[in-house]
């Protein structure tokens, strides 16, 4: 993401002014459209229309537009950062860990954090003028009505290529990842969002869920973990009808490595179920090693949520699958079910 | 040469070693027998991923994985064709040859990629690691 984004200096800008900045720079457009309808702000199609729109339907006092508050525009603006597409890596928790867990998160809602990031949330911070070190810094603890979201910036600096050897080509960019704890599920969610390069999301992925058990656990205590294994739910979705359609999976035998991919993201009732692969040769059975689903919203809303889980050859043959993506879930209710569904399945 | 007379030959160093070995410890001749059984008995499997190696020679860790895909891969008709690799974040395999491997291996140092020169970004250790494939010609 590039340093442009920014607030200007000069002027301070409203807190209204500052949301939407936050939610331009997500690049998120129509997820936003999808979030916004449930507080009826009218997400246009360009940012700068959005804005204007935002602005009146803040102002509005047609009732048609209540829930058009400042208030809600940041649960908006959070709402997006948190789940428009992310890497979830899983840990479950005992229940009265969970509990104290969400205990302690409870009583950071709402305070104020003292870093540059927290101070410039959800907005990116111009690196023209500050030069922070690579990591991972606390922006925001917010209570998103059915779970506490921790959301953290993280700082990556990387130099282009061909300029591994000079300091002039370093480039500092800024990614906010989650940690969020449902109210109704004993479990800690690490949502690593899809912006920053693939080549950081684990690394970033352990960084944040250390950063996060250094605030809960600012006495010491670190709450022992069990990190939920996908790895079952490829075979188990792939061979369920009812959980959504197949747009995209790989088929590989075990015995030769030859793999199939099935495969049509431009048709919107294709599904990978409707077609067979036979081996010719030796007649090797073929399985599914990796799959995206896709599930259509419910109600008025036309579109699809994506659900994937993409291990790498090497870990599927390990017979592990750390991670599940999940892409514009439709309500936080939706994004919820998605990840109970998969690990009741792993 | 035909996978038959490759394994045949195998067969052959094997008894020799076997016989080198003989008051010895000889756990590595067991699991080189064990591969190379599995091998004659499923001849169309051409593909050995690591935990394959693991089940096929009966192996217990991924160190005695290499050993055997080593004793497979050197020497005149090999039977194994090894790839030594960084399995990168992306799902892409990064191709680094053998002796980079083993210096990353022992050292914990990133391997540098053969495609570039460079030595891979953002290093995790359990991201190394090798498959091999069947020399069947």
């Amino acid at each position: 993401m590039s340093s442009a984004a920014t607030v200007p200096s000069t002027a301070t800008p409203t807190k209204q002014q500052v949301l939407l900045k936050g939610l331009e720079s997500t690049g998120e457009q129509s997820f936003a459209r999808v979030v916004g309808a449930n507080y009826g702000f009218r997400i246009s199609n360009r940012w700068e229309k959005t804005a204007v729109n935002i602005d009146e339907d803040i102002k509005s006092t047609n009732s048609k537009y209540q829930n058009c508050t400042v208030d809600n525009l940041e649960n908006l603006v959070d709402r997006v950062i948190i789940s428009a597409n992310h890497h979830y890596t899983i840990y479950k928790v005992s229940q009265k860990d969970a509990i104290q867990i969400r205990q302690e998160l409870s009583a950071l809602v709402g305070q104020p954090v003292n870093n540059i990031f927290a101070q410039t949330y959800p907005a990116l911070v111009d690196f023209n003028s500050v030069n922070p070190a690579a990591g991972e810094y606390l922006c925001k603890v917010a209570d998103m009505g059915d779970g506490i979201a921790c959301i953290f910036a993280s700082i990556v600096k990387e130099s282009l290529p061909g300029y591994r050897t000079m300091t002039a080509g370093v480039i500092t960019s800024q990614y906010f990842h989650t940690v969020f704890v449902p109210y109704a599920a004993d479990r800690i969610e690490v949502r690593i969002t899809d912006n920053a390069p693939t080549r950081y999301h684990e690394k970033h992925a352990t960084a944040i869920k250390i950063e996060f058990q250094n605030i809960i656990g600012q006495k010491g205590v670190h709450y022992p973990t069990t990190q939920v294994n996908f790895f079952k739910c490829i075979e188990s979705y792939f061979n369920d009808p009812t959980s959504g359609r197949i747009a995209h999976a790989i088929l590989t035998t075990g015995q030769d490595s030859k793999d199939a991919e099935l495969k049509s993201l431009r048709s919107k009732d294709y599904c990978a179920r409707t077609q067979q692969v036979v081996d010719k040769k030796n007649n090797f059975n073929y399985v599914c090693r990796a799959i995206l689903l896709r599930k259509p919203y419910t109600g008025i809303s036309t579109g699809e949520m994506d659900i994937s889980f993409f291990p790498h050859k090497n870990t599927w043959e390990a017979n592990f699958c750390w991670c599940v993506q999940v892409k514009k879930p439709q309500t936080s209710a939706a994004l919820n079910l998605i990840i109970t569904d998969a690990i009741a399945r792993s | 040469m035909s996978i038959e007379s490759r394994i045949k030959e195998y067969s052959a160093r094997l008894d020799r070693l076997a016989e080198r070995l003989k008051d010895e410890d000889s756990s590595n001749v067991n699991i080189y027998r064990n591969f190379l059984t599995f091998v004659s008995d499923n001849p169309d499997h051409t593909y050995y991923p690591i935990t394959k190696l693991l089940t096929a020679a009966k192996c217990k860790d991924a160190n005695q994985a290499l050993d055997v895909a080593n004793y497979f891969s050197v020497g005149r008709n090999a039977l194994l064709n090894v790839t030594f690799c960084y399995f990168d974040f992306d799902g892409t395999d990064i191709r680094i040859d053998r002796e980079c491997f083993i210096d990353s291996l022992n050292n914990n140092t990133p391997p540098v990629e053969d495609e570039t020169g460079y030595p891979i970004d953002n290093f995790e250790p359990s991201r190394l690691g090798f498959y091999c494939n069947l020399i069947s010609e």
